[in-house]
């Protein structure tokens, strides 16, 4: 009866309550207000530090490039306006297809497929979640600049780099594409095939994808460019995700899999823009 | 109540650090995970009490910050700052080389419990890829990394940390 008495006995109880809890809370995925709203607090108060660490780090690096690297950062100017007038040309030929597309949608009564119009708002990534397995960085933007969950994420380059998972006042949170919680419609980008399975970021693996659940027959190829499908309404058709890398049987034989080179790092990447809109 | 405190603090620096700066760093794939060597500190020099509070606060953060605030990493977190209070009184706070060997243990066992609880990862990659790819350089990695920290916590802590629990 003593041993029910003991202090150790109690705290080894406490401590399996809230471990119980704990595992129900999240195997159930139950939501408490007052969790969220102390989840958001805490979240809001934390934020600020990591972006004014992330705007020092970037002065910094800004004074130290200034006065070691100018004869790059010229070079490199120089090349970026080259590219950027050979990407104008570029532009204005894609115009013209795309106008010559869109009258012919309007002939034959199709719906839009183009990326057109998007409403895009660019932002710094000011760190990465710490974790084992999970993906996931945070921005510098949050719901005073109209930031809302499940708003895609692209690189500046155009590939697909991600989800917003949750937001902030100024900061919002972004589950990476190579988090083995991320999954999006995935589609072949050729002319001769319209494969499509369902991409998923593969844990432990931070620079490849796997698409799973394609056709048995379909066709795909290594070196394939995956794109994605617009099937849910969460992601405008057409965002580039990565190249095929290896095509595998799987399910016994029931379906395809294959793997995709997804070469967006989560250390290399400074900027990333979040479409609003489509 | 100044040794709690002073974990809270450095719990906070350190979650700044390992966001912003060590994210940043070629080897961030294998952490360190200093937020362990928070908890694990806090409960092997201040007991079984601290190291369970400071293992839920610290996994509630961590939580928040990964989008899930009472997740896994508070039941791993509480679950490791009430295993490293046991240590308490059986190891000296300065065989440095013996918690060395300790830490690689706490990091090995915490990782292959957030394997066994996360369905996204157990279901989906093979024990050996997960033992040989993670596990064992990340201990190895955080066994180095956390050391460092753990000195400089012993060093900074106020009164060498052993007047919280005698007082209670």
């Amino acid at each position: 009866m003593e041993f029910f008495n003991n202090f150790k006995f109690k705290f080894i109880v406490a401590l399996l309550l809230i471990l119980v809890s704990v595992l129900i809370i999240n195997i159930l995925d139950l939501d408490f207000y007052i969790v969220t709203w102390l989840e958001n607090g805490i979240y809001n108060i934390l934020s600020p530090f990591f972006n004014i660490l992330d705007s020092t780090g970037n002065y910094l690096s800004g004074i130290y490039q200034s006065f070691f690297q100018s004869k790059e950062l010229l070079q490199k100017n120089q090349r970026l306006k080259e590219e950027l007038s050979e990407q104008i040309l570029i532009n204005l030929s894609l115009n013209e297809v795309a106008q010559e597309n869109r009258r012919m949608r309007e002939i034959y009564n199709l719906d839009s497929a183009l990326i057109e119009d998007l409403d895009l708002l660019g932002t710094r990534i000011t760190g990465q979640a710490p974790s084992s397995w999970e993906q996931r960085v945070m921005i510098n933007r949050g719901s005073n600049q109209g930031v809302k969950e499940r708003l895609p994420v692209i690189c500046f380059n155009g590939y697909l780099a991600g989800k917003i998972i949750n937001t902030g006042v100024n900061s919002s949170q972004v589950m990476m594409a190579n988090d083995p919680d991320f999954s999006v419609g995935g589609r072949v980008s050729r002319e001769s095939s319209r494969a499509s399975g369902v991409v998923r970021g593969q844990p432990g693996e931070n620079q490849q994808l796997i698409m799973e659940r394609i056709n048995w027959d379909a066709d795909i190829n290594k070196g394939d460019l995956i794109i994605t499908s617009g099937i849910s309404d969460q992601y405008p058709r057409g965002l580039p995700i990565g190249e095929v890398k290896e095509v595998f049987s799987d399910n016994f034989g029931l379906s395809q899999s294959a793997y995709i080179d997804y070469r967006i790092g989560n250390q290399d990447l400074e900027e990333v823009l979040i479409i609003l809109g489509f | 109540m100044r040794q709690k405190a002073f974990y809270i603090l450095i719990l906070f620096l350190v979650i700044i650090l390992q966001v912003t700066f060590f994210a940043g760093l070629p080897a961030s794939p294998y952490g360190p995970d200093l937020i362990l060597i928070v908890v694990f500190t806090a409960g092997f020099v201040s007991g079984s009490q601290t190291g369970l509070g400071i293992g839920f606060l610290a996994g509630f953060i961590q939580g928040i910050l990964l989008g899930s605030g009472l997740g896994l990493y508070v039941i791993t977190r509480m679950l490791m700052g009430a295993a490293a209070s046991l240590l308490k009184g059986n190891v000296y706070k300065e065989s440095f080389p013996l918690l060395s060997v300790i830490l690689f243990f706490v990091t090995f066992i915490h990782e292959l419990l957030i394997f066994l609880l996360s369905e996204q990862v157990i279901l989906r990659i093979s024990f050996q890829t997960a033992l040989l790819n993670k596990f064992i350089p990340k201990s190895f990695y955080n066994m180095l990394a956390g050391m460092l920290l753990y000195i400089v916590m012993i060093y900074l802590s106020p009164a060498g940390g052993y007047q919280d629990e005698k007082a209670s």
